[in-house]
């Protein structure tokens, strides 16, 4: 339990980054990365998952609250906490996952970590941008900024945790 | 309730999560102003034309009301036309003129809310019946409310009972206006405000709208006082009981001004300066 203070501070310090930060950074309209995702990939393997869920759904909504589009956040936070425990099931490396270990670059290598990092940043970005637009009629445009939000989420993801995720 | 109970928890993750998302759904169409009118327009079309049956059924038993309804507002509108024949027998065309810049349309109210605190209603015509965004809509009984989104053959009315619904409203007999809203509680009650202490206020006064809205044009009965309070010190917050009853609407009139968008276009750009 004496992880507890490590996560309430990077939840208030990867929010208060999305917001002043993030949030800020638009390539015309296509690219809108939002890095506080890290969040919900970074929390422990052995979390109980129905508090993982509460977890992605409080840090959507408090990303929410500051940028004024209530509910799409926590809806995409949500979907991407439910999908995590598949999704670690499907990349698992072949001596499954090690007792006392954390889902980051240092436990599991580069290449682990960006596929994992890809495939729940775009699970989390198809969702946000869909709910977003709410309708199919743009499918294909959107689907273009999804992935190249999820090509520069990712990028920004994996490249912060050799500089401030050191172990 | 033990079978309940396993099946809860065993199922807790799934069903927590579609409780999660349930809820951040329902606040994305409750807060969003954009995901409100395309969740109305697809959600509307389907239900709309399950509720144009229902309401056929339902029309049909209230024929005799509906057609005593129909008489007596023919009969004052026959009354007013020759009042206006005869008034502008000198001047016909400046008389056809002036009218020509207001038209209405009927159209049929097929589903409507009362008991929410955000009521919308349905209408069974739409952009393809010459219906758009930001008609006024009225009944034979006075105001109803205002377009705010049309499909090809229904559009969604915002009507008086609606908390972001807001008219600017006056008293018929003096013309002191103020601000008209609904509370969001009793369906057969709105509140006026900003009415000055010095207004004299009787209980049945009638309160028209004041035209001062680009929507509605003057002289739209929305209803009489029922009582009146002094609010912050300074205005009166007043009463209005409803003249229209939403719980007994089937007909209503949309009003189109041609001369709307000139209007807003000169106002606007005289803001934006």
């Amino acid at each position: 339990m004496n992880r507890l203070p490590i996560y309430i501070f990077r939840f208030i310090i990867l929010v208060l980054l999305q917001i002043f930060i993030f949030s800020q950074i638009q390539f015309s309209n296509l690219i809108n990365p939002y890095f506080y995702v890290l969040f919900v990939l970074l929390l422990p393997f052995d979390m109980p998952r129905s508090a993982m869920l509460l977890m992605a759904f409080f840090l959507g909504l408090t990303i929410d609250l500051f940028s004024n589009t209530l509910g799409m956040h926590a809806a995409a936070c949500t979907w991407m906490a439910f999908t995590r425990p598949a999704v670690l099931k499907w990349i698992s490396p072949r001596e499954d996952y090690e007792a006392d270990t954390l889902p980051t670059v240092h436990y599991y290598g580069l290449r682990w970590f960006v596929g994992y990092t890809l495939v729940m940043v775009f699970l989390h970005h198809f969702a946000l941008f869909f709910i977003e637009m709410f309708r199919w009629s743009d499918f294909f445009a959107t689907l273009a900024r999804v992935f190249l939000s999820t090509l520069f989420t990712s990028f920004l993801i994996v490249v912060s945790q050799f500089f401030f995720f050191r172990k | 309730m033990r079978n309940i109970l396993q099946f809860l928890i065993k199922y807790q993750f799934l069903l927590l999560f579609l409780l999660l998302e349930t809820i951040a759904i329902s606040l994305v169409i409750r807060y969003n102003y954009y995901h409100q009118i395309s969740y109305l327009n697809s959600a509307q079309k389907w239900y709309a034309s399950l509720s144009l049956k229902k309401e056929h059924a339902r029309q049909y038993l209230k024929l005799k009301t509906l057609n005593d309804r129909l008489l007596i507002e023919n009969e004052r509108l026959r009354n007013e036309l020759a009042y206006y024949q005869k008034k502008y027998t000198q001047y016909p065309q400046k008389a056809v003129h002036d009218s020509s810049d207001i038209s209405y349309l009927t159209a049929r109210v097929i589903n409507c809310t009362v008991h929410l605190p955000y009521n919308y209603l349905t209408l069974d015509k739409g952009s393809d019946s010459g219906i758009q965004p930001n008609m006024a809509v009225i009944s034979d009984q006075g105001i109803v409310g205002v377009v705010i989104a049309t499909s090809k053959h229904f559009a969604i009315v915002m009507p008086v009972l609606n908390k972001k619904f807001k008219v600017s409203a006056k008293f018929k007999k003096n013309n002191y206006f103020g601000s008209f809203e609904w509370p969001g509680s009793n369906y057969r009650f709105g509140t006026l405000n900003d009415i000055p202490l010095h207004v004299p206020i009787k209980h049945g006064d009638t309160i028209v709208t004041s035209g001062y809205s680009n929507i509605f044009p003057e002289g739209i009965m929305i209803g009489v006082v029922e009582d009146y309070s002094i609010s912050m010190g300074t205005f009166y917050s007043i009463n209005v009981r409803l003249s229209t009853d939403f719980k007994n609407l089937y007909y209503v009139y949309l009003i189109s001004n041609k001369k709307l968008l000139e209007q807003t276009t000169l106002e606007n750009s005289v803001i934006n300066e």
